[in-house]
């Protein structure tokens, strides 16, 4: 029996858009196991950079309605992403040397099967609490080792261009932003969301790879999750063990992310079709587990998406303006 | 069930029948045939339902003093209704199943031969509990009084407090067998556009045959049957539901229990008391941190215990790693069983204690607390940081008895998952556990407000218990965290 009070489901406002964009990101950073350098984090912050100049833009301005034909697009890229996610939670979990890494993963389909099943608002409403509790961790990285950190570790060599390459195969969210903006009912609280996520994006992530670099640069070459190192050198952290939580924190985001992903996957169809996308899903996970490099292209797909498509839009959109437009206004009084 | 649909006769006789026939002869229906001024008359009235004094000064001695003699029923209906004021809970009833209804609602109803309307007059009285103080929400320094069985007797004790005009109650009656009174009542100038209408319609399509406590209804008000947390609350403290209203919220008065619905619920009110408003802010602030953590405590401490000691020990510190070990070299289940079982006999004593006589139950706790545990301990079936965690996070579960039943199900939950993936599947539950809490609203209110959706302004309540004077200012009204379905918020026009 359907209740009698239920209602429309509603929209996101801009700290859960912002939430859902910015978890998808920390749950590419946390799985990341690329060691922290200087380079890393330039080249990273160059390619946020180049991301927010060329989004910024397009923010500012009216979205551009997203044709019907390229959402089947958009959605075949999040569930792609979502797969690549779940592969990357494997090895995040196999670095944590967590428990049956595969017995969680089985433990997580069902979860997320149920997850599928509740309002889109209530993934983005949870993001946006995790948000909040990660926020204030990484608040006290600083404050727990700003005095173990020594720049001395800043000058190991590496390479800013593959990490400005790899940012761009870390932001699936990217992908994701037209879908998202087009689906808001509330347009400036998407454009805010994402404006919050660029700047995370540009300015905290590079500065804690920084902050890492300073405080491992010794285990550079050593191997592991950067992230967890980077807990582990911090002495509060050594003192309190406070890795379990940032496990908790990381597993949880990642997990969130998926929901996202999946959600997005599957959005406006039907309950067959949102139960039936994780046949594909885990397919997916699986050819990207058995060949990772079948995903290599999901970066540039993101790129395509998020920057390429819409800029498309609103280029035909201005062309269109531009084209009913007389090049002689003037004139047509004369005439 | 030709009865059930027939209006008064106006024959005495008839009507009479026909009434006893549509009670089935019930035995606690009593009736004394009198002669007012000439006209034959028949008091009804149901046993055990009227006050005797009340019947006797409101109508009895009246009808026995009337100065004249009528010429007809139809001059008697008329006196009755203009020259004497025999109770002020009066009406006149037509229909047979509508007489039947006042009758056993405590009315005395007079048949008049010749009349085809009967006079009925409200006396009711019949035993009940007096007022007490709440068992389940004490308080310091709040009031002592509680809601008790007869929804009248809840009117008025909202009445007394809240002498506002804009106090409004409003009768309803639910169950298609019990018919039980449910009393709706809210602050006019205050209540959210719709939901009073949306609460009537849920209310009015009740599937019920009989409506015995809150939680016959609750679940039909909530937007899903499998939620974990509560969308609408209850409370036991008339003061309580009065802040409720003040807030814009909707109370259902239930007769026969003691317990008032309040709807919308977030969750963020669940860890606060009235007393929090009687302290200092400061201390305020601390009791609503440490409730906070209790309720994680209470959740995750037995999981966590579990997932650091069996995968993940390098997260514990060395000494308290060689101690654990000590203790659990000796004990011969495994951790996951332990904790299982410790619980599980937890909750058995808790509801032995839970349902006995009062002397007994006490006697239950101290059995179970002190020679069971301590017998288990000492023979080693268990071992003692097994019992100590599963004792704290059963106290720290006391903190907040709202969460009560779904702590109990979701710590064996959490202790599986422990078990089998670590602090992985411990997150993994816990994000579904989020989510799903963050999808539980009642009528378009989500209970993860203020916080999600983030309102900041009502967060300065939900971090800490600011002062009255600043509370007072703030004035919030539970229509701002309603959702919309373009997510606008309503914010008050006196608070934007």
């Amino acid at each position: 029996m359907s209740k009698p009070h239920s209602r429309p489901e509603a929209g996101w406002s801009a700290v859960q858009t912002a939430a859902v964009l910015i978890l998808c990101r920390l749950a590419a950073f946390f799985c990341a196991e690329q060691p922290y350098s200087a380079a890393y984090a330039k080249g990273m912050f160059t390619a946020a950079v180049l991301t927010a100049g060329l989004l910024l833009p397009l923010l500012i301005a009216p979205q551009e309605p997203l044709p019907d034909a390229l959402r089947p697009l958009y959605r075949g890229f999040a569930l792609l992403w979502g797969s690549l996610t779940l592969v990357r939670l494997y090895a995040l979990l196999t670095a944590l040397h967590s428990p049956y890494p595969l017995l969680t993963l089985f433990l997580l389909i069902p979860v997320l099967l149920e997850l599928q099943r509740l309002p889109q608002a209530a993934a983005a409403r949870a993001a946006s609490l995790l948000l909040f509790v990660t926020a204030a961790a990484f608040l006290l990285l600083p404050v727990s080792g700003i005095r173990t950190a020594k720049p001395v570790f800043l000058h190991e060599p590496d390479s800013a261009g593959a990490a400005f390459l790899r940012e761009f195969q870390q932001c699936g969210e990217l992908g994701l932003l037209p879908l998202l903006r087009s689906r808001e009912n509330k347009p400036l609280a998407a454009s805010r969301g994402a404006a919050a996520w660029l700047t995370v994006r540009s300015a905290v992530l590079p500065l804690t790879v920084i902050f890492g670099t300073m405080q491992n640069g010794r285990l550079l070459h050593l191997t592991g999750n950067p992230f967890f190192l980077l807990l582990a050198r911090t002495p509060l952290s050594d003192a309190l063990r406070t890795d379990g939580i940032w496990m908790l924190l990381a597993v949880g985001s990642t997990v969130l992310c998926l929901t996202a992903f999946l959600h997005f996957a599957a959005d406006g169809t039907g309950t067959r079709l949102r139960y039936g996308i994780f046949l594909p899903f885990c397919s997916f996970a699986l050819l990207f587990a058995a060949v990772p490099e079948s995903a290599s292209g999901l970066g540039a797909a993101a790129v395509l998406l998020g920057i390429g498509i819409p800029w498309m839009l609103r280029l035909r959109s201005l062309c269109a303006g531009l084209r009913g437009r007389p090049l002689f206004p003037h004139r047509r009084h004369e005439g | 069930m030709e009865t059930a649909f027939r209006t008064l006769s106006g024959r005495l006789t008839d009507d009479l029948a026909a009434v006893r026939a549509a009670s089935g002869g019930s035995a606690d229906l009593l009736s004394a045939e009198i002669t007012i001024g000439g006209v034959p008359c028949c008091l009804l009235t149901c046993e055990g339902m009227v006050a005797g004094g009340l019947l006797a000064e409101l109508v009895t001695e009246p009808l026995n003093q009337l100065g004249f003699s009528p010429s007809d029923s139809a001059a008697l209906l008329e006196m009755l209704r203009t020259r004497r004021l025999f109770s002020a809970d009066s009406t006149e009833v037509r229909e047979i199943p509508a007489l039947l209804k006042l009758l056993y609602a405590g009315f005395a109803v007079l048949l008049i031969d010749g009349a085809g309307t009967a006079p009925a007059f409200g006396v009711q009285g019949y035993a009940s509990r007096s007022i007490a103080e709440p068992s389940g929400e004490q308080n310091i320094y709040g009031a002592k009084e509680g809601f008790t069985e007869p929804v009248r007797t809840n009117m008025s004790l909202l009445r007394r407090r809240m002498k506002s005009p804009l106090l409004t109650f409003e009768l309803l009656s639910a169950g298609t067998v019990s018919q039980t009174d449910l009393c709706l009542c809210w602050l006019r100038d205050r209540v959210p556009a719709g939901l009073l209408g949306e609460i009537r319609e849920t209310l009015s399509a009740l599937p019920l045959e009989t409506v015995l406590s809150a939680g016959y209804i609750r679940p039909f008000l909530e937007h899903s049957d499998s939620a974990l947390v509560h969308s609408v609350g209850t409370t036991e403290r008339p003061d309580v539901l009065c802040a409720k209203l003040l807030e814009g919220r909707v109370g259902i008065l239930i007769d026969g229990t003691p317990f008032a619905l309040v709807i919308p619920q977030l969750l963020c009110e669940t860890f606060q008391t009235l007393d929090d408003y009687n302290y200092p802010p400061a201390y305020a602030t601390l009791l609503r941190w440490l409730k906070y953590a209790a309720g994680l405590t209470a959740l995750l401490l037995p999981a966590c215990y579990l997932a650091v000691s069996l995968h993940h020990p390098a997260l514990m510190h060395e000494t308290l790693l060689r101690l654990l070990t000590e203790s659990e070299q000796n004990a011969p289940f495994s951790l996951t069983a332990e904790l299982l079982g410790i619980l599980f006999v937890y909750e058995i004593l808790r509801e032995a204690g839970l349902r006995l006589p009062k002397a007994t139950g006490s006697a239950v706790g101290i059995i179970g607390g002190l020679l069971i545990g301590d017998a288990a301990v000492q023979s080693g079936l268990i071992s003692t940081p097994v019992l100590t965690v599963a004792a704290l996070s059963a106290t720290s579960g006391f903190v907040i008895p709202e969460h009560h039943a779904a702590l109990t199900v979701l710590r064996p939950l959490f202790i599986l998952a422990a078990s089998a993936a670590g602090i992985a599947g411990i997150a993994v539950l816990g994000t579904a556990l989020l989510c799903h809490v963050c999808a539980t609203e009642a009528f378009g209110f989500p209970v993860s407000a203020p916080a999600a959706p983030l309102l900041p302004r009502r967060l300065s309540d939900v971090l800490a218990r600011i002062g009255f004077r600043r509370l007072s200012q703030q004035n919030f009204r539970v229509s701002e965290t309603r959702l919309q379905p373009d997510d606008t918020i309503i914010y008050n026009n006196n608070t934007r």
